[in-house]
């Protein structure tokens, strides 16, 4: 059955603005950390909602991100607009890359960004239409009302 | 809840304006207006110095020991940190500013620059290890460390687990030097020459260790005159031999010392407080892993730029760059000796660094949340300029001031004009709508005078 989120917030990624790259995810953390979540946990999430933001930022137009928190699990969901992913279980492949020379340059297109996203969370779900734009859905699981007094 | 905690810096009321201006500086917005007093959170103020800078009537003060305290002791000791000997003209050597210290009252003088050397190579040591988070964090400034306690809790073990150079020198001083003399330890005064209140804290708070053992800091600024002074009496000649440092521990004096003393691969340095929180968020984002080493000091500058410290930060800073070159064919130490006490374990902390944060919240999560989306609509209702009026360095701050009880919405001078405008109108309304009970114009047999706007204010 579906919760409730406790919480819920939603943050825009602009596609190709390297120089704001990296403000969505600490935002979340800062979220997180204020919380008052496991360090384990917002360390995986944070690791997980860096490279999809990044994703974003690499190679779509736009994005949004929802951070939505229950009581079992933080659920992060990215939808962005822009060139998709044709082949996802290529790209899902260590070391697959599509980066361009200029993204290369600026030191990311590793192609470890969705290899490492899935590894960090304890859910993973994508999809992508080429031409219109990228779906992902990550949770972990936490334990909200176990710490409460 | 812990014991009270001592902080150097501190208020002085009677002077203070309540002006504003140091809570916009304050790093880690541990200040706030009350009773139109700049006042300091205790739990937040990591004793940087920078409102001690940054006030324009010298309200913020820091607090250290007075030169008459030495009288307590039959025997006292001066550690010397090396950004001393920037301080004075090109033609002053720290052989003379040793001495000079002596003659204000001190029977031994000790340099810190000596013992920098061995965390230097010390450090090397650790360095060479694979399994260690990186890049490595410097644990020489302790309101870089502090700040860590505070807001960079997954910074901690990034921290070098080695002392600082003046933690090595008063612990060092405290065990042997007593018996040595043939003292007792509470007969032995062992006073830190301090450029900043983050030393003295550090001193009477060590974080990292289980005892005191400086009995207290005597700021520079303090004793500058009356180092001046005993320098013209310091012979030019004389049997002793007080500068032993080299160039390398001296360099420490200045920010990008302790790299250029590693001398290796992958080290960086950062200074300014305001340039430390940008560059441990881009750390917690993951970046500069690859990094080797972080050398990050509070003070621009380093510790010549100390808030304690008197001559200019960059003409300071250029004379630990002449000093180091001049004597880096000097050195004290025994390198064999060193490595040996490190493999030991002499040099690490004694005690784990304890962590003192503003984050969370609430200790609950489901509060936390609570009270996250209460600031938040309080935030809404706050103009958003930030001007410092209620007394928080923010409007954010405000918000998360009254959601935590310490404050009131309407302490907003904004929210408290707009709620009184609101109250106005609705009296305004009332007083337009007669009872039922009236006619609609009642007949008077005269008027009465009209009230102007002058008289309504008499």
């Amino acid at each position: 059955m579906q919760d409730e989120a406790v919480f819920e917030e939603t943050f825009f990624i602009e596609g190709g603005n390297f120089s704001k790259a990296g403000k969505v995810s600490a935002e979340v953390k800062r979220v997180l950390k204020e919380i008052g979540l496991d360090a384990s946990i917002i360390r995986r999430l944070a690791i997980a909602v860096y490279e999809s933001e990044m994703n974003v930022v690499a190679y779509a137009d736009k994005g949004e991100m929802n951070l939505q928190i229950f009581p079992d699990k933080v659920r992060v969901s990215i939808q962005d607009q822009g060139q998709g992913i044709p082949d996802i279980e290529l790209a899902m492949q260590e070391g697959y890359s599509t980066a361009t020379e200029a993204i290369r340059e600026m030191g990311f297109g590793a192609g470890m960004g969705l290899p490492n996203m899935k590894k960090n969370v304890d859910f993973f779900e994508i999809e992508s239409t080429v031409g219109e734009g990228t779906r992902i859905r990550m949770e972990v699981l936490v334990e909200l009302w176990g710490s409460s007094e | 809840m812990k014991e009270s905690i001592f902080h150097s810096v501190a208020l002085l009321e009677e002077v203070c304006i309540g002006c504003t201006a140091c809570l916009q500086a304050c790093p880690t917005e541990a200040i706030r207006l009350r009773e139109g007093k700049a006042r300091i959170m205790e739990n937040r103020c990591i004793d940087c110095g920078v409102c001690i800078r940054t006030c324009p009537v010298s309200a913020k003060i820091a607090r250290t020991n007075e030169m008459h305290e030495l009288r307590r002791f039959s025997y006292n000791i001066a550690v010397v940190p090396p950004e001393l000997y920037s301080q004075f003209g090109d033609d002053v050597t720290p052989e003379m500013i040793l001495r000079a210290i002596l003659k204000l009252g001190f029977d031994e003088v000790f340099e810190v620059a000596m013992v920098s050397e061995e965390i230097t190579l010390a450090t090397k040591k650790y360095l060479e290890r694979k399994d260690i988070k990186r890049p490595v964090l410097s644990f020489n400034c302790p309101a870089v460390v502090r700040l860590i306690t505070v807001r960079f809790p997954d910074l901690v073990d990034h921290l070098l687990p080695l002392k600082s150079p003046m933690g090595v020198a008063g612990k060092r001083l405290r065990e042997s030097r007593p018996a040595e003399l043939g003292l007792s330890s509470e007969k032995v005064g062992i006073f830190y020459i301090t450029p900043c209140p983050a030393r003295m804290t550090r001193i009477r708070q060590p974080m990292t260790e289980s005892e005191v053992y400086y009995n207290g800091a005597i700021s520079i600024a303090d004793i500058y005159g009356d180092i001046l002074i005993k320098l013209k009496e310091v012979p030019s000649e004389s049997e002793l031999d007080l500068h032993k440092s080299g160039g390398s521990g001296i360099g420490w004096g200045a920010i990008g010392g302790e790299s250029k003393a590693l001398l290796m691969e992958d080290c960086m340095y950062v200074d300014g407080m305001v340039n430390v929180l940008k560059i441990f968020e881009e750390i917690e984002k993951g970046e500069l892993s690859k990094l080797n080493y972080l050398e990050c000091m509070a003070c621009t500058g380093g510790c010549v730029g100390g808030p304690l410290m008197v001559d200019n930060v960059f003409i300071a800073r250029n004379k630990i760059k002449k000093l180091r070159q001049r004597y880096e064919d000097q050195s004290p130490i025994d390198p064999e000796q060193v490595i040996k006490l490190y493999r030991e374990g002499r040099y690490h902390h004694q005690k784990k660094l304890e962590l003192n944060l503003i984050d969370p919240l609430d200790s609950s999560p489901v509060q936390a949340i609570k009270k996250m989306k209460e600031r938040k609509h309080i935030l809404d209702t706050l103009p958003g300029i930030d001007c410092g009026a209620c007394g928080a360095p923010n409007c954010r701050a405000l918000a998360e001031d009254v959601v935590q009880g310490r404050a009131k919405v309407t302490d907003c001078i904004f929210v408290l004009f707009e709620q009184a405008n609101e109250m106005a109108q609705r009296v305004a309304d009332w007083t337009a709508r007669l009872p039922s009970s009236m006619k609609t114009q009642h007949k008077r047999r005269a008027e009465p005078e009209k009230l102007t706007l002058k008289e309504v204010g008499k």
